[in-house]
């Protein structure tokens, strides 16, 4: 009797530390497959799959990084399997180099405090973008790239959690978010150039 | 002593160091440089700072009340089902 309501206490508890990460959960996958109907189908099939799997379930390993886990490997089997080859993509998104320079030229910074730029210009910068303007341009990233900006910028999953989740190398990780972080400075750029928030000088 | 580092090695340490995954010595090395290089020093502050403007535009998404039904019944379909054999 005893063990069976100690059962039922640690369901329970099981059960509400799963659904206090719902919302994290479909955030993830809102930036994942980038429309909410299949957002809300990747949560509940990574419900389906957790609940299938809770004797796996280990109390001291953290939910949210198991929750993260089924979320991400049902996201590459159910949505990421249909599209080709991404080798084009990764060879494609080689030359992103961030913005840092692009900044600096555009606001020519304050001489007196030594720095070619100051912070408030990179704050007049960004505070030109709306919040959606910002996930349109993560949704705009390839997929190998926003999986990562997801786990590692949105979620705070360390490299080693990240690699394990989408079982690649932790090498692998570093050099997809460096590359996916750089992207997105550039989305952001061009989406700020789109909107005349900042002009480019011409070519010279 | 620490190991005098060029910038160009400090710069691929930039978001090892943000993300607080660098070892402690490179860490070491890698702040010894910036805390000399104004140049780096600027790098560092601005990645930090478009990282931190990521991470908060990216807000919380509150899932829909449908969801979180179905996912309620996930489990107490699970749970009379008795996984145990009862």
């Amino acid at each position: 009797m005893a063990s069976e309501s100690s059962g039922e206490e640690r369901r329970e508890r099981i059960r509400e530390e799963c659904l206090s990460h719902i919302d994290a959960l479909y955030g993830a996958a809102l930036r994942m497959t980038k429309n909410e109907r299949d957002a809300e189908d990747l949560v509940q099939e990574t419900y389906l799959k957790a609940v299938r799997n809770l004797h796996r379930y280990r109390e001291d390993a953290g939910c949210k990084a198991w929750l993260f886990t089924i979320l991400t490997n049902t996201y590459i089997d159910m949505y990421r399997k249909r599209k080709r080859s991404p080798r084009k993509v990764e060879f494609d998104e080689e030359g992103a180099t961030g913005i840092y320079d692009r900044i600096v030229d555009h606001f020519p910074g304050k001489p007196e405090t030594g720095l070619r730029h100051s912070k408030d210009d990179l704050e007049t910068f960004l505070s030109h973008f709306m919040a959606d303007e910002v996930k349109a341009a993560i949704d705009d990233l390839p997929d190998i790239f926003r999986e990562l900006i997801v786990l590692r910028d949105l979620e705070g999953f360390s490299y080693k959690e990240c690699a394990e989740m989408l079982d690649i190398p932790i090498g692998t990780v570093m050099s997809r978010l460096h590359r996916g972080r750089k992207h997105l400075q550039e989305k952001l750029w061009d989406y700020a150039r789109e909107r005349g928030y900042v002009s480019e000088p011409r070519e010279a | 002593m620490v190991r005098e580092i060029p910038c160009e090695e400090a710069a691929r340490y930039v978001y090892g160091y943000l993300d607080g995954e660098l070892e402690p010595e490179t860490e070491k090395e890698f702040l010894h440089h910036v805390e000399r290089c104004r140049k780096c020093m600027g790098v560092t502050e601005f990645e930090r700072r478009i990282l931190e403007f990521v991470h908060r535009s990216s807000g919380v998404e509150e899932a829909p009340e449908g969801l979180r039904d179905r996912v309620d019944r996930i489990f107490a379909t699970a749970g009379d089902a008795g996984g145990d054999g009862g």
